[in-house]
């Protein structure tokens, strides 16, 4: 490690001494005893930091701002207790209800409904609403549309070049269409990224790896990140879209 | 008291919330709805939390992500920008940082580009790891430490400008008479 590689990993140690035990930053720690220049570097940086985070944490706060959130507090307090007294006296009676309705709102709603629907928009899938190679472009297109557009994707297919995009609505909610031209291996393939805000799908979703399905002649790759469900969607098969992750 | 923790909570980390999200908005007002809502979530849907270990992360990852749902909406229908916060906050510029009004530092952190922005915030609240930190913006933890890295440099800079800026202040303006003037005469 180099004093460059050790002043990266220290511009991450916080100015007290919470991060002390952190085992990242012990061979950058262990530098600073044994180089003066470093460590003089360090110790700078650290009281800068500490300086500014003291300032930071003297900025004026409104006055009135702490009484807000506990008097909003009174107001919801009430209505959420008669809510949570209510569904106690009806819990057995909606249980089975719910039961029944949930298997149904899943079959209909979840994540299974999604994939299913999904899978459809890209076979029907006849035009873009914004043509566009540039993946920086069409991210800006979205920011300015109530679609989700705040989403990282993987390395391999950020590093495609684009066609366009086109904002879907399922069940009300928007998704994100990407459409992404892959000519790396001279095959010059489509594959389409869906994107939707994750809880606009009730239930469970995939996990954070990607899980790979076959629909007639559309393989997918489905995986999800918290905020948001995405799938990936081709016409040469799951191991080919593996090879995106 | 139906729910003890609630005051706790507010009194714990309102003042880290309200700064984060006035790092985000640049906005005074936008900042304490942001923490209000937050709090109004904690309040309805809080008790969805099973693992309340995570408390400090969903209330800055509830911020966070309301911050990102207003400013979409706010792209569709915009509202017309103003810098309140340099209005709002104090003019004055010192030689050194030690002597630099809280008003003036955060007005750097919020001149630092949104990229780095967030991270840097969170930093210096001393709230959250970098491992937090990159759990709580989704980014992975490279990322996070090269965006911290960079964005240090960038408020360093700006403070940097912000005390020679003091020099500028020093120049004695000339009076009035004997400015350039831009009358012509016929």
């Amino acid at each position: 490690m180099d004093n460059e590689q050790a002043k990266f990993i220290l511009s991450a140690y916080r100015p007290g001494d919470q991060d002390a035990d952190d085992p990242q930053f012990r061979d950058a720690l262990a530098q600073v005893q044994h180089d003066p220049d470093l460590a003089r570097w360090f110790e700078e940086q650290r009281a800068d930091d500490a300086r500014i985070a003291e300032k930071l944490r003297s900025a004026p706060i409104p006055p009135d701002l702490k009484q807000t959130i506990l008097a909003a507090k009174v107001v919801v307090t009430p209505s959420l207790w008669r809510r949570r007294s209510a569904t106690l006296a009806w819990a057995a009676c909606l249980a089975l209800l719910l039961g029944l309705g949930g298997l149904w709102f899943r079959a209909h709603t979840g994540y299974a409904a999604f994939h299913k629907d999904m899978v459809q928009a890209v076979i029907d899938l006849d035009s873009l609403d914004y043509r566009e190679s540039d993946l920086a472009r069409i991210d800006e297109w979205l920011d300015q549309r109530p679609a989700p557009s705040d989403f990282e994707m993987p390395p391999k297919l950020s590093a495609l070049t684009g066609l366009g995009c086109r904002v879907l609505d399922w069940k009300g909610s928007k998704v994100t269409l990407i459409c992404l031209n892959d000519d790396s291996n001279g095959l010059r393939d489509k594959v389409h990224l869906l994107v939707i805000d994750a809880d606009r799908i009730p239930g469970s979703l995939p996990g954070p790896k990607p899980r790979f399905e076959e629909t007639g002649s559309i393989a997918t790759a489905s995986w999800s990140n918290g905020d948001h469900a995405f799938i990936l969607a081709g016409h040469r098969g799951t191991r080919y879209l593996a090879s995106y992750f | 008291m139906d729910d003890p923790d609630f005051e706790q909570l507010v009194d714990r980390f309102y003042e880290p919330l309200y700064r984060f999200a006035l790092s985000l908005s640049k906005r005074e007002h936008e900042a304490s709805d942001l923490t209000q809502h937050t709090f109004y979530m904690w309040a309805t849907k809080g008790h969805q939390l099973r693992d309340k270990s995570k408390v400090k992360t969903w209330l800055f990852t509830t911020l966070r992500r309301a911050f990102l749902g207003s400013r979409r909406r706010e792209s569709r229908f915009p509202h017309q920008e103003f810098d309140s916060v340099s209005h709002e906050l104090p003019s004055q510029k010192a030689s050194v940082v030690n002597d630099l009004d809280g008003g003036i530092v955060v007005e750097a952190l919020m001149s630092v580009d949104e990229l780095y922005r967030a991270p840097l915030t969170l930093f210096y609240l001393e709230e959250h790891s970098y491992k937090e930190i990159a759990e709580l913006l989704e980014l992975p933890i490279g990322t996070v430490m090269s965006r911290l890295s960079r964005g240090k440099q960038q408020l360093r800079d700006l403070l940097r400008v912000t005390r020679a800026g003091t020099a500028d202040d020093k120049i004695v303006p000339l009076p009035p008479n004997a400015q350039p003037s831009n009358r012509h005469h016929g």
